[in-house]
């Protein structure tokens, strides 16, 4: 199955991609500074993880522009090559972004003091991944991911993976204060989690990808409304 | 058993305790409020009136630490700090 994507959507991708990296390097800040007073290990932890989200999504808006770009002589819809220079850049971008979102996430998930995260306990997420792959009919589900389908899917497994535990964690603690500031950062992890769903399960359906990338919207506008309350003193409790 | 607190949570206890005495306080009452030694207690203190975040008043044979326009404004970016901190479930 190939998904061919429109040239509009490289646009759309350019700028959530902006929007994604922004609301990361304010929560990467702010982090820093909650870190700067109390130096606790978990807050400087939290400034990385989102550091690290922020540069992935840099990668990707950088190789979603740079495509945009490219490929406006033949709009409406293009696909990128096989091979050429076009491709490489694809593949170091999107390589970015898989090291940096995975890189990020496991910090994220260390954060949560009590949890030690083993790099072992993350193969098993690897072979449902590996074992999916290969019920897939074809292997070129991405025009421009002919090599790389399996890493395309071992990198949404384990991310989420990785974002099942966030979210649990902060859905734990929404339960526990009651707090609605607890629950819209609850919602932004969940919404990031149903993203790396949708673009695992992207080759039973080609939807799956504007409806993944509307829940990574919508996860990047829950952090950014949460960090809009608090910066203007909102209530902390319903 | 109750988590021992960081240095910033003490130094914020400290000043609200003060704020909460319409920000004026004797230091025996922050002593009992704030739950600590004498000697941590002044060198908390000594700390404070450093960074500007409280000042003495002297009046008569009685000492009172007032909470400073700086003490109050750092309370209140704490306040935020705390509740970002909390919102990801991470205590200050």
């Amino acid at each position: 199955m190939q998904v061919i994507i429109p040239l509009w959507f490289y646009e759309y991708g350019s700028v959530m991609y902006l929007f994604a990296a922004t609301i990361g390097i304010l929560l990467s800040y702010f982090s820093y500074r909650i870190f700067e007073l109390t130096k606790r290990k978990y807050h400087q932890t939290l400034a990385i993880a989102f550091f690290l989200i922020t540069a992935g999504f840099v990668a990707l808006e950088i190789t979603n522009t740079y495509n945009f770009v490219s490929f406006e002589s033949c709009a409406p819809s293009c696909q990128i090559p096989s091979s050429g220079i076009i491709y490489e850049r694809n593949i170091v971008g999107n390589y970015i972004y898989y090291i940096t979102s995975i890189g990020g996430y496991i910090l994220l998930a260390m954060s949560y003091r009590k949890l030690r995260i083993k790099i072992g306990k993350i193969f098993p997420a690897i072979i449902p991944a590996v074992g999916i792959n290969i019920l897939i009919p074809g292997q070129d589900i991405f025009i421009f991911y002919p090599f790389e389908t399996s890493f395309f899917l071992v990198f949404h497994a384990i991310s989420i993976v990785l974002l099942a535990y966030i979210a649990f964690k902060t859905g734990m603690n929404y339960v526990k204060t009651r707090d609605y500031l607890s629950f819209l950062v609850f919602l932004g992890f969940a919404f990031m989690m149903i993203y790396h769903i949708l673009m695992y399960a992207l080759s039973f359906s080609a939807t799956f990808f504007a409806l993944a990338h509307f829940s990574l919207l919508l996860g990047f506008i829950s952090l950014l409304y949460m960090l809009v309350k608090v910066r203007a003193g909102g209530r902390a409790k319903i | 058993m109750a988590e021992r607190r960081s240095r910033i949570q003490v130094i914020v206890d400290i000043l609200r305790v003060i704020e909460a005495q319409e920000g004026k306080a004797k230091p025996t009452h922050i002593l009992y409020k704030s739950n600590l030694s004498h000697k941590l207690l002044k060198e908390h203190l000594n700390n404070l009136l450093q960074k500007g975040l409280i000042e003495v008043e002297i009046n008569g044979n009685k000492t009172f630490y007032k909470i400073t326009k700086k003490g109050r404004e750092f309370i209140m970016e704490f306040r935020k700090i705390e509740k970002l901190s909390q919102a990801f479930g991470l205590p200050v």
